[in-house]
């Protein structure tokens, strides 16, 4: 499963079908998707439970779209092949 | 393969923890906040049990006056209390490093403090209780009508009951603070999943909010007049 699928999972998981990201490409805002603050904060925990992926407060603040989180995916997974 | 036990604590360690060692000072000004506010905490129909809290638990409370968190040290005079506080009252040279040492967590409101979650969470998780206000600010006229989502997101991550508190905001000095300790609000046992969805997070923040304004009705229907 490519980090672009597994963040639709999760999203799925987090909003309860709410917000749909399979339609959206990297350059989709989070914000125009409907994820607030709160929402943003709590796929951020659930990431970290399900990849291991470790998010700082300066890596919330620089993520804006749906591109940056799959970077960071995909950064964890380099990290952990590495 | 053994695994060894994991050694307890003794009696006097836990009391006395070297590194809270500068919380515990500060913890001495509970003594005249306690005379002060002469506190008489009620809790509602049937909770008298729960008082004093012995657990983890993360307590929420309204926020009326700069004083607020001093009323919760005064309140839970028995624990060491770590308060989430705003980056605002923090943030400034001594004051920072002695609210440090006081055990305030400081959240940066602008952003999606996740740090500041972690923080709370792992300090939950380790037994203690953390105190925060989660109307977002001081609300001067005591409106109860909105809390931020923060608070259950907390709680669901530690796996902790919230307690709502409410602290009837004096109308003389000299009078004595009333305070009304809700009924824990247990997040399992609205939401099984193993991780909820944000519609759940709403869910519970207004049955919080319901419950603190519950609070209030105690006082407001005349229980325990002094």
């Amino acid at each position: 499963m490519d980090a672009m699928q597994r963040l639709c999972a999760v999203v799925k998981q987090v909003f309860d079908d709410e917000i749909d990201i399979s339609g959206a490409n990297e350059d989709t805002k989070l914000k125009d998707l409907g994820i607030n603050s709160v929402g943003l904060l709590y796929m951020a925990i659930a990431l970290e439970e399900e990849f291991g992926v470790k998010f700082l407060n300066s890596d919330i603040g620089h993520i804006q779209t749906v591109g940056d989180v799959v970077k960071r995916i995909e950064a964890k997974n380099e990290m952990d092949r590495g | 393969m053994t695994t060894e036990p994991k050694k307890q604590k003794s009696r006097f360690l836990k009391i006395f923890e070297p590194k809270y060692i500068a919380m515990d000072f500060g913890r001495l000004f509970a003594i005249p906040a306690r005379l002060a506010f002469r506190f008489k905490v009620y809790t509602k129909d049937g909770g008298e049990e729960l008082w004093p809290v012995r657990g983890r638990a993360l307590v929420v409370a309204n926020h009326t006056s700069f004083a607020d968190p001093f009323k919760i040290y005064g309140a839970f005079w028995y624990r060491r209390v770590f308060m989430i506080t705003s980056k605002e009252t923090m943030d400034g040279g001594m004051r920072s490093v002695l609210m440090k040492g006081m055990g305030c967590i400081r959240i940066d409101r602008d952003i999606a403090d996740i740090e500041c979650i972690k923080q709370a969470v792992k300090l939950l998780k380790d037994g203690r209780i953390v105190a925060m206000f989660p109307q977002g600010g001081i609300s001067r006229d005591d409106r109860l009508d909105n809390i931020k989502q923060g608070a259950v997101l907390i709680a669901m991550q530690a796996g902790v009951p919230i307690i709502p508190m409410y602290f009837e905001p004096r109308s003389k000095w000299y009078k004595r603070m009333r305070a009304v300790m809700g009924n824990p609000l247990v997040c399992s046992d609205y939401c099984k999943k193993r991780l909820p969805g944000m519609a759940d997070i709403e869910l519970l923040t207004n049955e919080l909010l319901k419950r603190t304004i519950e609070c209030k009705d105690v006082l407001e229907r005349g229980k325990g007049k002094d």
